[in-house]
């Protein structure tokens, strides 16, 4: 006879709709690791490093204290890093380990933006970024970057300065979910705006994406390419890419078929680089429950991809990141959860060979380590983290290859 | 649906907890809740990690624990009323009237 008994049911729950809801160790013979002082205080996460066509070095970060958020960034120059310079600051943001700020620069200027809550609505929120100029050496007030004036969640924002100075940024877009009696999927928007931050164009890139993955785009010869995960009516969320080509873009299409069919979101979207022809393209998928880290390349402008590498599996819960190397090697930034969770770099040559693996640091699968995140200049990778192991604070590293 | 299906299940002796996934701490955890009308109990990490559950690769996910907190089920996406009962029925759980 079957007797009741008492099973909780713990139900995990997320951002959009619904809750159910360094140590230095490890460094490859062919690496140098270095961690570097951190301009950044304590209190502090949510860190994006990015370099200019010179490559210098920025790091940007949000601190919190007393309820407030402020968004900062430093750019390390020959004497270190200069006095850290504050963005923005607001005690409305939606602060979130998964969708954060974004710092964008280049010869001509500067973009960042941040997420501001826009209504009563827990993942209400708007995209607010302000542009810096060289020449007139001063921000913009605050913009938002989309026009919809609809409250509902928009982030995972991605940046790529482009010949012109203007900027393109990339975008969820929650409007469609707030529509009439038959709410819409989210979908991935595109617009490019000036030094003023006024818009000059702005696409809708596909109708139907995953809800709360990270966008990534990166310029290649033939013009921006856009990577993100898709949304099928049947749930199959893998790995999509559309490019901006002679000012159309392309239809989507996937970089591989996984075929990883699941009803929610993984929280863990990918990453690509470019430089030249030559794209990279890293991304986490766990279909039949197997977390995977992969990797695919391509030699035509990221028109057609390698079939995959496997990175790793199953010891992994994702947050890629992607670099390429002046020497033309990929590297790839992953969480190692074997055992303690580690931050890692693999490295192949241009011909999808495996070159070595780099510990950067311990981590920790919490989410509140956040996501690595790395920068190639030259033949080395900057990486920044978030070090939870006490007081939450913005660590930076590099490895020379 | 969760908020209608944990009183019934109660008298089952079968509790639902939610957990917030992005680790708010817990004064924000519940207002989040609280925002979102969540009537059921919600646990912090740190009662999270008594029941050593590691984070799931997809939201939302949904597990089965036992009486001594063992895994008995992982059921990921949207779940409905029905499923619930099925994926409890499937571990051997007789549901009193509801």
């Amino acid at each position: 006879m079957k007797k009741p008994i008492n099973i909780p049911i713990v139900a995990l729950f997320v951002t959009l709709f619904a809750w159910s809801f360094g140590v230095t160790s490890g460094a490859t013979a062919q690496s140098q690791l270095q961690n570097l002082p951190s301009p950044a205080p304590s209190n502090s996460s949510l860190s994006r490093v990015v370099a200019n066509e010179s490559g210098e070095i920025y790091l940007s970060w949000v601190s919190q204290d007393a309820g407030q958020a402020t968004l900062a960034y430093s750019r390390l120059s020959s004497e270190g890093w200069n006095t850290p310079k504050v963005i923005s600051q607001g005690s409305d943001w939606f602060v979130n380990w998964a969708d954060f700020p974004v710092l964008s620069v280049d010869s001509s200027g500067m973009v960042a933006h941040w997420l501001q809550t826009s209504a009563q609505g827990t993942y209400d929120y708007d995209i607010r970024a302000r542009f810096y100029s060289r020449n007139s050496q001063a921000w913009t007030n605050p913009k938002t970057v989309h026009t919809d004036g609809i409250s509902a969640e928009h982030g995972f924002v991605s940046m790529l300065p482009l010949d012109d100075g203007t900027t393109l940024i990339t975008w969820l877009d929650g409007r469609e979910t707030k529509r009439g009696d038959t709410p819409g999927a989210m979908t991935l928007r595109a617009g490019v705006f000036d030094k003023a931050g006024t818009v000059v164009k702005e696409w809708e890139l596909d109708h139907r994406v995953c809800d709360c993955c990270q966008t990534s785009s990166a310029m290649t010869e033939k013009g921006p390419i856009v990577v993100y995960r898709d949304r099928t009516a049947q749930e199959v969320r893998d790995i999509f890419t559309t490019h901006l080509i002679d000012g159309v873009w392309t239809s989507p299409k996937p970089i591989h078929n996984d075929n990883w069919q699941i009803a929610g979101c993984p929280v863990n979207g990918p990453s690509v680089a470019a430089k030249n022809n030559r794209v990279a393209v890293a991304w986490f998928s766990a279909k039949d429950d197997t977390p995977k880290v992969q990797l695919v390349m391509s030699n035509d402008n990221g028109l057609s991809f390698s079939e995959p590498l496997v990175v790793e599996t199953p010891n992994t819960n994702g947050r890629v990141g992607t670099a390429i190397l002046d020497s033309g090697s990929i590297v790839v930034s992953w969480i190692d959860t074997t055992n303690v969770a580690r931050i890692m770099l693999s490295r192949y040559d241009t011909n999808g060979k495996f070159l070595g693996h780099t510990e950067v640091a311990r981590s920790s699968e919490s989410r509140r380590s956040g996501f690595p995140i790395i920068e190639a200049v030259g033949n080395s990778v900057f990486i920044t983290w978030t070090d939870i192991s006490s007081v939450p604070q913005v660590k930076v590293a590099r490895i020379d290859y | 649906m969760f908020n209608e299906l944990s009183p019934r299940l109660a008298k089952s002796n079968v509790i639902i907890v939610g957990v917030n996934f992005d680790e708010d701490p817990r004064d924000l955890t519940l207002k989040i809740a609280n925002d979102m009308g969540i009537e059921f109990q919600t646990l912090s990490q740190q009662e999270l990690d008594l029941l050593g559950l590691k984070p799931p690769d997809v939201l939302p996910t949904t597990y089965l624990l036992s009486p001594e907190n063992e895994v008995m089920a992982k059921l990921i996406g949207m779940q409905s009323e029905q499923d619930i009962i099925d994926a409890l029925t499937r571990q051997g759980l007789t549901l009193l009237n509801q």
